[in-house]
């Protein structure tokens, strides 16, 4: 940006309640070089761009959207701080962003805003909607009365957004109000339905479409029926649509990686490339159709109203485990991922509910522990049927589910009656009139969480992949002499640093059941927790990952004492550990993300290694003394 | 298929969790005993346009409805109950809002 031309530069932050239509017109002013980011030390969403308006660089600071300045939120301390220039510098300039068509609640608001002695102006948006439902207001009678700048736009239609851009260029220049409004609520109140009974010569009527819409989606059973399909199709996309694309960037990252076999000498540095460094790219891109769809998904139904209309119906369940409605979408998410699920906590309004979601969803079976389920179910439990068309391997994969998930909502309840207590906060949720998605929001909402998620997150991943692959690599040594191919990569990963890691860690994991093998798994199940299905295959030195690594496991036997390895003690236990513990760096690299600290990752992980340490030597004494007893 | 597993188990859980849905108390007592100062908005059965008395303003959670715009004197009217009970949609000032009953029992009302 040419700022040496324009020396004054200016910080102007956007205050508005959710669905006020804030976040179309922060998109229509800053364009796709939004930078978003979280503010220090809480799960608060930071939005600023950096553009030139009418020539004049600007600062355009997306304010988390509030209903009040009394601040009791951590996203409305945000704003308050932001505003006193408590957080980073304080702006020069305000614009309330206010819905015409709910101008009463909203100049509630600019009232408290009105106190504070920044320059601020009112930007009315929906001004085409106001006109549809038969409202008329007199918006130069509204200047006087306010005594400060007035302007309507139509966001989404681009409509005023020259005259906009032109006023918000110019604060030094807007009148201010003679007599700042009053303090308490009632006296507020007052002024608006003074203000209001001048300026607004005709009231908006309820928005026909909305009513009738509503008359379906808030109904009690095709509610819950529309619930439960969107619900379903969100969780198929995520699971099951997501696939296709997935498969295609492994398949790239295979072929990738073997021509690189192909074309570089064998040694280290092909391996390196192949194996480090293309792989741990590969683990980065591989979520981005997942989140992508998430996303589109996500806003698309935040956009158009019915995300509120879901909440709604879920809201009482997840009230019962201290959270509210909009963490469900995160929690169902995370069956697919937890990436993706802990993304979607973006769109819980509070930042306590936000941040208990967030510690929470990694104990939701996510898709990753299948494969590991898969090959331990299908070695150990037999494939009989206990009652019509199902069998115990089903229900031993649904019981871990379910395990999964009590805990989630056990530990969630824990969380909000404990530790987070003194953060809770009255449930409140508007229910905002439906309205089209345009294509340009949509693209820029998913852009912004995409490109967040490769520049934040990407770097953390690529870096500990590649880390693990250089702990699973080296220290290199020579193959014993006639050994085959998997042999020797066997032997190769028994001598590396994990390897070693995994012999010293035998005593510690030995209460649970395992063995230093096991132990390395769960080394290399830290890159994601499928991996450990790989990592066992190529310590059992196994022609592939199904049938033979099935066999190998099976009949394996412990040299010094002679007993299986994979006892159903030890199986269980293994199980259990999966279901609870967070070896999944991306998911800690996105915890840090989202709650832009170390501690919350360090926390979620600690917490969880406990849980699954504990339950797994519980599962492991119980099994034991069954298997015994039987 | 897992996702009706999910929702099954929601809602036997959400029965586990929550056997005591308040009813709605009938409207018609609260109509033969005028003389009293008001009811409690929670109380209330939707269907119903009332009128705030006034909000228990002691606690933040008060003082939060008050800034939402339940100011003594403005009309609320009262629009779905969700399917599980809890929380009701209320419509006031231009806008349409859901609240639960732990933040409509400090709300005191007047039937018209």
């Amino acid at each position: 940006m040419t700022s040496a031309t324009f020396p004054t530069s200016l910080r102007l932050g956007l205050i508005g309640s959710p669905n006020s239509g804030k976040t179309t017109l922060f998109n229509a002013l800053t364009g796709m070089r939004a930078k978003v980011g979280n503010y220090p030390g809480v799960t608060v969403e930071r939005r600023e761009g950096r553009v030139l308006l009418d020539r004049r660089e600007t600062i355009v600071i997306d304010l988390p959207g509030t209903y009040s300045l009394n601040a009791i939120s951590p996203d409305e301390e945000v704003v308050c701080g932001v505003i006193d220039g408590k957080i980073g510098e304080a702006p020069n300039a305000l614009a309330v962003i206010a819905d015409a068509c709910t101008l009463e609640r909203s100049l509630l608001v600019l009232a408290q805003v009105l106190r504070h002695d920044t320059p601020t102006c009112l930007v009315l948006t929906m001004t085409d909607e106001l006109h549809a439902r038969g409202g008329v207001l007199d918006l130069p009678r509204l200047e006087r009365a306010l005594g400060i700048p007035v302007i309507g736009v139509v966001g989404h239609k681009g409509i005023g957004m020259g005259a906009l851009r032109h006023l918000l260029a110019d604060p030094e220049h807007w009148s201010r109000p003679q007599i700042p409004p009053p303090v308490s609520a009632e006296d507020r109140a007052g002024w608006v339905d003074s203000i209001l009974a001048s300026v607004l010569t005709s009231r908006p009527g309820v928005s026909r479409t909305t009513e009738a819409i509503d008359r379906i989606i808030l109904h009690p059973v095709a509610g819950t029926l529309l619930f439960a399909a969107v619900m379903i199709t969100f969780f198929q996309l995520i699971f099951a649509w997501a696939t296709p694309a997935m498969d295609l960037i492994d398949g790239g990252i295979g072929w990738a990686a073997g021509r690189v076999h192909a074309t570089l000498p064998a040694g280290l540095l092909a391996d390196f490339i192949a194996d480090g460094l293309i792989a741990g790219v590969g683990s980065v891109i591989i979520f981005v159709p997942q989140i992508t769809l998430l996303f589109t998904l996500l806003y698309l139904l935040e956009d158009i109203g019915y995300m509120a209309r879901a909440a709604f119906v879920i809201d009482r369940f997840m009230g019962r485990v201290g959270l509210e409605g909009r963490a469900f979408v995160s929690l169902l998410s995370s069956f697919a991922c937890a990436i993706p699920g802990i993304m979607a906590t973006r769109t819980v309004p509070s930042a306590r509910d936000r941040l208990v979601t967030i510690l929470v969803a990694p104990l939701i079976t996510c898709s990753a522990r299948l494969p590991v389920f898969a090959l331990l179910i299908a070695a150990f439990v037999p494939a009989q049927a206990v009652w019509g068309p199902i069998g115990l391997q089903g229900l031993a994969l649904l019981g871990l589910y379910l395990l999964g998930s009590v805990s989630a909502l056990i530990v969630a309840t824990i969380l909000t009656r404990t530790l987070l207590k003194r953060d809770s906060l009255p449930f409140y949720m508007e229910l905002p009139p439906y309205r089209m998605p345009t294509a340009r929001l949509l693209v820029s909402q998913v852009w912004g969480s995409v490109s967040a998620f490769l520049r934040r997150a990407g770097t953390i991943i690529l870096t500990v992949s590649i880390a693990l692959w250089f702990l699973l690599t080296f220290p290199t040594v020579d193959p014993p002499a006639g050994a085959d191919a998997p042999a020797a990569s066997r032997h190769a990963l028994e001598h590396s640093y994990a390897g070693r890691a995994g012999h010293a860690l035998e005593p510690l994991v030995a209460p649970l059941g395992f063995d230093w093998k096991i132990a390395v798994g769960l080394i290399g199940s830290l890159a994601a927790r499928e991996v450990i299905v790989a990592t066992l295959a190529q310590i059992y030195a196994a022609s592939d990952e199904g049938t033979s690594l099935r066999e190998a496991i099976r009949a394996d036997v412990d040299p010094r004492t002679g007993r299986k390895v994979f006892t159903p003690a030890t199986v269980a236990s293994l199980l259990v550990f999966f279901v609870f513990a967070l070896q999944c760096v991306s998911t800690l690299a996105i915890i840090r993300r989202e709650t832009n600290s170390w501690r919350w990752p360090a926390f979620a992980f600690s917490y969880l290694l406990a849980l699954a340490y504990g339950a797994s030597f519980a599962t492991y004494r119980i099994v034991r003394y069954l298997d015994a007893a039987a | 298929m897992k996702i009706v597993f999910v929702l099954l188990f929601l809602q036997s859980m959400t029965a586990a969790f929550a056997p005591d849905i308040t009813p709605a108390s009938s409207i018609t007592a609260l109509d033969s005993t005028p003389a009293r100062p008001g009811v409690s908005l929670a109380s209330l059965a939707p269907g119903h346009t009332v009128r705030v008395i006034g909000v228990d303003g002691s606690c933040p959670e008060g003082e939060r409805l008050l800034d939402l715009g339940f100011i003594p004197g403005t009309p609320v009217e009262i629009l779905k109950r969700a399917p599980l009970g809890d929380p009701v949609v209320y419509g006031l000032r231009g806008y349409r809002i859901c609240l639960r009953a732990s933040e409509t029992s400090l709300i005191r009302v007047r039937t018209e």
